[in-house]
């Protein structure tokens, strides 16, 4: 039995072909000749054999994809060696202990954001009047949400009233004021009822030109209230919804697929918006966001 | 032995295919392997005696670290080394502050925090990390800037690793930083300036720090100093590097603006980043 080779070639014995194994293999080199070596095929791993020219003995380096560096793919001496490296590729937002001082923060109606000092974590909160809206945000002016990247969201939080009220959580969206969310890339979770029952979240994207929604199962209001939610997006394939580990929705249609959110969107956004004279919070006890960045550094 | 290339040099005995692939087994079996030469590589398919499947291990002459396939695992590994300012959304409350008449703010517009110096010669502010952790200037370091500068004209504007606050000069300790020290009228650009602890010195990178740009800057002891602008390199300096030691017991990374006339100057941090090692031992 043959197996496929990750350039979809096989080994064919007896005699395979130097060149095949070569790239299929890790080459142990000199700081210094690693340093001295051109036309590197991308994926070909070198193991440092003596520390020189920036190198480092016992890690292992390939070339990074715009070929104009080395990043490391095994540190001995820690994982920030590999940070180093590779500190621009992409995005690591954390905010395990949220405080609201930590997001751009907009409130209008009356709508109040405090941070949660006996539970934990920032409370959204539309108060009891119509129309109150707040909202929390990472502005896109910090770094540029690369759509054509993958993004995951890892959030924890409680929403503790679903009737007649706009909410999202996501990638791309506009603030509270949009109350219809256009095409714009995005992608993300909303709840936008005028009902008085409680309703789920919705899946809802959008490719630039098309906005689609698709209802998952997941119910915010439920026993506890409180649930841990992952959002994956991947650019081309799609975007999943987990709740407490469990899939509870997925999306395939009109993903943003490339380029970063637009003028008036957010990089993140987390908000509520209230349809009638009853108070909607939205209560962010954990997140983390990592995503690409489009940026060059 | 060679460990060579294997288009230059066939090595296809036992020893060399050895240290040129992956072992892959489960805990116990990686427990159980007679020390190999440091430098190979182990993935556990089934958790036990200690090793967690799906992580990628080395072993480093006396014992397995995993240096893949699991970031937690990674972190934890290393975590008594790991230094890593990592503030995508920067917020002045989680900086030391020192201001002399400049106005100092979080930018909810464009995000991140702002300096404007207001009109007084020589108002300014400085915000660091401050005597807590410190940067090993025997290891790499790698920051990262999003920052929009209003002028250049008589203008300090500092950002980087060991870096002394505004209204310090000629301080010759080991420091990396972007800087632009100009008390003329004539604009001047972005230059990159490094201390070996004895000696300062600055390179113009030839690029305007004005607007906004993304910097990198990627420091390799012994080696050089990179800089790149908006993704190209633009400078490699090699002189005065601080190749030891570390950034010592006051400002480990500071960003600070002053204005060296009456005209306010408006600095924007939109995204801060910086990662290297922990010098002090945990």
């Amino acid at each position: 039995m043959s197996l496929p080779t990750a350039e979809g070639r096989h080994f064919r014995g007896p005699v395979f072909p130097l060149t095949q194994v070569n790239l299929k293999t890790y080459t142990w080199a000199t700081g210094a000749a690693l340093a001295a070596l051109s036309n590197i095929q991308l994926g070909k791993i070198y193991r440092c054999s003596s520390t020189g020219n920036g190198f480092i003995v016992g890690n292992y380096y390939m070339r990074n994809p715009t070929n104009n560096g080395w990043i490391t793919i095994y540190a001995l001496g820690g994982f920030q060696e590999i940070l180093t490296d590779s500190l621009q590729g992409g995005v690591y937002f954390e905010a395990l202990y949220p405080r609201k001082v930590q997001f751009g923060q907009n409130t209008a109606g009356g709508g109040t954001i405090t941070d949660d000092n006996t539970d934990g974590g920032v409370v959204v909160d539309t108060q009891a009047t119509t129309d109150g809206r707040a909202m929390i945000n990472l502005e896109r002016g910090t770094w540029s949400l690369d759509f054509a990247r993958p993004t995951t969201i890892k959030i924890k939080m409680e929403f503790i009233d679903a009737e007649m009220c706009l909410a999202r959580v996501g990638c791309g969206y506009k603030g509270y004021n949009t109350t219809t969310m256009d095409a714009s890339k995005h992608f993300g979770i909303e709840i936008d009822n005028a009902n008085l029952t409680d309703t789920f979240w919705q899946l809802t994207s959008g490719d630039g030109t098309t906005i689609t929604k698709v209802i998952t199962s997941s119910m915010p209001v439920g026993p506890s209230n409180t649930y841990r939610y992952i959002l994956e997006y991947i650019p081309l394939q799609g975007i999943k919804l987990y709740q407490n580990g469990f899939l509870v929705g997925t999306k395939t249609t009109n993903l943003p697929n490339s380029g970063s959110p637009v003028s008036g969107a957010y990089n993140f956004v987390a908000m509520a918006r209230t349809m009638h004279n009853d108070g909607k919070e939205l209560r962010v006890r954990s997140l983390i966001i990592t995503s690409g960045n489009a940026d060059l550094y | 032995m060679s460990y060579g290339d294997f288009a230059t040099n066939a090595g296809f005995g036992v020893d060399a295919m050895n240290m040129k692939t992956n072992y892959i087994g489960r805990g116990d079996q990686i427990a159980g392997l007679i020390p190999p030469a440091a430098g190979k590589i182990a993935i556990c398919n089934f958790t036990s005696s200690g090793f967690v499947k799906g992580v990628v291990y080395e072993w480093n002459g006396t014992s397995w670290d995993a240096v893949a396939g699991d970031i937690a695992e990674m972190i934890r590994g290393s975590i008594r080394k790991i230094l890593y300012i990592n503030e995508p959304y920067p917020r002045i409350e989680l900086w030391s502050q020192s201001t002399v008449g400049a106005t100092l703010s979080n930018n909810d517009t464009d995000g991140g925090v702002q300096i404007v110096t207001n009109t007084t010669l020589d108002n300014r502010c400085s915000l660091s990390k401050k005597a807590s952790a410190r940067f090993s200037f025997a290891k790499a370091i790698t920051f990262l800037g999003k920052i929009d500068i209003s002028s250049s004209l008589r203008l300090l504007f500092r950002y980087g690793v060991g870096t002394p606050p505004a209204n310090v000069f000629g301080n010759t300790r080991r420091q990396i930083q972007l800087e632009i020290d100009n008390n003329t009228d004539v604009n001047k650009n972005m230059f990159i300036t490094s201390s070996d602890g004895t000696t300062v010195s600055s390179t113009d990178t030839g690029q305007v720090g004005t607007a906004t740009h993304q910097w990198r800057v990627e420091y390799r002891p012994s080696v050089d100093i990179k800089t790149y602008r908006d993704g190209t390199l633009v400078n490699t300096k090699t002189t005065n590097l601080p190749n030891s030691s570390d950034s010592g017991a006051n400002e480990d990374f500071t960003m600070c603006a002053q204005t060296r006339n009456t005209t306010s100057k408006t600095i924007k941090f939109m995204y801060v980043q910086c990662a290297g090692e922990e010098a002090q031992v945990f």
